[in-house]
């Protein structure tokens, strides 16, 4: 009760203190509004052309791949700014000494400053889904549950890179480049505006790196193709959207297990030594060239031959395998 | 509880911070760089409900001080006991009993109106929610700011968000009050209802273990128990005013305002005072400050050779010695030194 109380302080402290400032407070809404019809036009230009470079998402064509990964990013880039901006904004405001003297601990303080923060760009997430809707932005197929999930996964995640940059603000006071570095990273590297697979080799490793590529991948499968976690039972959950982004990373560097990718590529070694897998995306070359994309799987093809690429009875499934011990 | 005392112990504290250094200078030198001594083995002790003031010039080590005991800054050595506990092992309990009134104005939300700046330290400080605004009404009406409650804290005067800053400084009860400068920035008028304020509404109901740092001797002679002269970051003086006053000089002054005062009757005064206690003041020839070293005879001797001597006695009357003084003499001797 005692921490609601809190919480709710912190929240009506900063909505009162944002909507006073009226015009700060509109633009960012506005600035969707504005934003949503530009993405639209962009599609437009691509309606028609050859867009199975965007693999699985072809289908949905590019205003909604580059609606989802703007609208995300805006999110989660968030994550990483509101610690740091509210500590930020005590040390300029003069209220750091008389918060930080206070019996509440401080990861509680740092927290709750920054609930108003995802609320509102909570709010502006809704906008862009909304304005999209309105524009012809298909979501019929979404899985909401799963979408949810990994928001807020991906929160919490980015929360940790945000905490960091928080402290490190305490001691270098301009803690911003910190996260200006990651937002841009995000940006380029992340696949908000064009499928990895268009990047060479080495960024398309350098991405994999980023736990926002990941977040980003799994939200657009919920989103468009309606990846649930329920869907395909334990190994589809595996497989599916939870995984691609949590257990990615780690996975990835564990010797001798699964290795998954955001193309919901799992490779596995078999009884025999050799290695094989499932593509499970549209049939075409740029499947393979995200697949070959993979540090892991990289480092696999360059020690083992890959010896068939076959497709498989479904289209939508390439058949993978090695004949050597990886 | 607090423990019955001291309310505050301080043993040995020194705190040092880095100097900053630019990046380039990492690579070439070791990386444990230079450091400035902000505060030097100070030692003192205060019981609970006890004023001590905190004296000394710009960049004396006064706030770090205060920062040190709000438990802001930690130390870099010593040991540090607010209410009891150890700063080191357990701010967080002391944290509970302080209360801290600075000179910042910018320590509230300006956007805010002065009674949601209060609600909102009221559930920082844990204040129970039944209780907040309660007290906030009675801190509101005590400090006469009841009117301004509902107005946004950027168009009030500085003395209103000083009165604002008690409020808050005092909402969860603390037992133990650091005030850093808080008239700072006041007329005259307003500094005065202030102080009025803090004897009749605070000291006198509350009686809660007070460090005060000013720059206005007045205030601290009217509030303080003790006074702690800091400078360089060592601790000079620590006692009452009157022993501080008695230990810069034991002997007394009298001013005496003499008609017909000559050379001759100058020497000969020298001569059975002391060379150096016969002076005239600065500004004035009919004036002379003799200094005493025994009393009233010696008072009534000095007197006897003036009229002796042709001199006509205008005024005689003690000269007290000052906070003033005796700040300015014991921060000069160490600057001199």
């Amino acid at each position: 009760m005692r921490l609601l109380r809190l919480m709710w302080s912190f929240v009506q402290r900063d909505a009162t203190m944002a909507m006073s400032y009226r015009t700060a407070f509109l633009m960012p809404l506005v600035s969707v509004l504005i934003v949503v019809p530009v993405i639209h036009f962009i599609g437009q230009v691509f309606v028609g052309a050859n867009t199975q470079v965007l693999g699985a998402y072809s289908n949905n064509g590019y205003f909604a791949f580059l609606l989802l990964g703007m609208a995300f990013q805006d999110y989660v880039t968030l994550s990483m700014s509101s610690f740091l901006s509210s500590i930020r904004e005590h040390q300029l405001m003069g209220t750091m000494e008389i918060v930080m003297l206070s019996p509440t601990p401080v990861p509680q303080i740092l927290l709750f400053s920054s609930i108003w923060g995802y609320l509102f760009t909570s709010l502006r997430f809704v906008l862009y889904i909304v304005s999209g809707l309105a524009l012809g932005l298909d979501l019929s197929g979404a899985n909401m549950l799963s979408f949810a999930l990994l928001a807020l996964t991906a929160i919490v995640s980015f929360a940790a890179l945000g905490i960091l940059a928080a402290a490190a603000t305490l001691i270098i006071k301009q803690g911003a480049s910190i996260t200006a570095f990651l937002t841009a990273a995000t940006l380029v590297l992340g696949g908000v505006a064009y499928p990895l697979s268009v990047m060479p080799g080495w960024l398309q490793t350098a991405a994999q790196l980023l736990p926002f590529t990941h977040a980003l991948s799994g939200v657009r499968k919920a989103l468009l193709l309606g990846t649930g976690p329920g869907t395909a039972g334990p190994r589809g959950l595996r497989a599916g959207v939870i995984s691609n982004f949590a257990m990615d990373i780690p996975a990835g560097f564990a010797p001798g297990k699964s290795h998954r990718h955001p193309g919901a590529i799992l490779i596995e070694k078999g009884g025999s030594g050799a290695w094989s897998g499932t593509a499970q995306a549209t049939a075409d070359r740029s499947t393979w060239a995200d697949a070959r994309g993979l540090p892991h799987l990289r480092h696999r093809t360059r020690r083992g031959r890959i010896t068939a690429r076959e497709p498989s009875r479904t289209l939508q499934t390439y058949a993978v395998r090695s004949n050597s011990h990886m | 509880m607090v423990p019955a005392a001291p309310a505050i112990e301080v043993r040995g504290l020194s705190k040092s911070y880095p100097v900053p250094r630019p990046l380039w200078s990492l690579l070439r030198r070791r990386i444990q760089g230079d450091s400035i001594l902000a505060l030097d083995r100070i030692s003192f002790s205060m019981v609970q409900g006890e004023v001590l003031g905190l004296l000394g010039p710009n960049g004396a080590g006064k706030t770090t001080l205060i920062n040190i005991l709000c438990t802001l800054l930690t130390p870099t050595a010593g040991e540090v006991r607010v209410g009891g506990h150890d700063l080191r092992t357990s701010p967080e309990l002391a944290r509970a009993l302080i209360g801290l009134v600075t000179s910042n104005e910018r320590s509230f939300y300006w956007r805010l109106t002065g009674r949601q700046n209060l609600q909102f330290f009221a559930a920082l400080y844990r204040v129970p929610e039944d209780d907040a605004n309660r007290r906030i009404a009675d801190f509101l009406e005590a400090l006469d700011v009841a009117d301004f409650a509902d107005r946004r804290f950027d168009s009030y005067s500085t003395g209103i968000r000083q009165r604002f800053a008690f409020a808050r400084a005092l909402m969860h009860k603390p037992c133990i009050l650091f005030m850093d400068e808080p008239t700072k920035g006041l007329d005259p008028n307003a500094s005065a209802a202030l102080l009025h304020l803090i004897q009749k509404r605070i000291l006198e109901m509350w009686r809660p273990t007070i460090i005060i740092t000013s720059h206005n001797l007045t205030e601290i002679e009217t509030l303080c128990d003790r006074v702690a002269i800091v400078d360089q970051g060592r601790l000079l003086r620590i006692g009452t005013i009157g022993e501080l006053t008695r230990g810069i000089r034991s002997y007394e002054t009298y001013a005496v305002q003499v008609e017909n005062a000559g050379g001759e009757m100058l020497e000969g005064l020298a001569t059975l005072l002391g060379p150096d206690r016969v002076r005239i003041r600065a500004g004035s020839t009919s004036t002379l400050e003799l200094s005493l070293g025994e009393g009233k005879r010696n008072l009534s001797s000095a007197l006897q050779y003036i009229l002796d001597h042709g001199g006509e006695i205008l005024r005689c009357e003690p000269m007290e010695v000052s906070l003033a003084d005796v700040f300015r003499e014991t921060v000069g001797q160490r600057n001199a030194a």
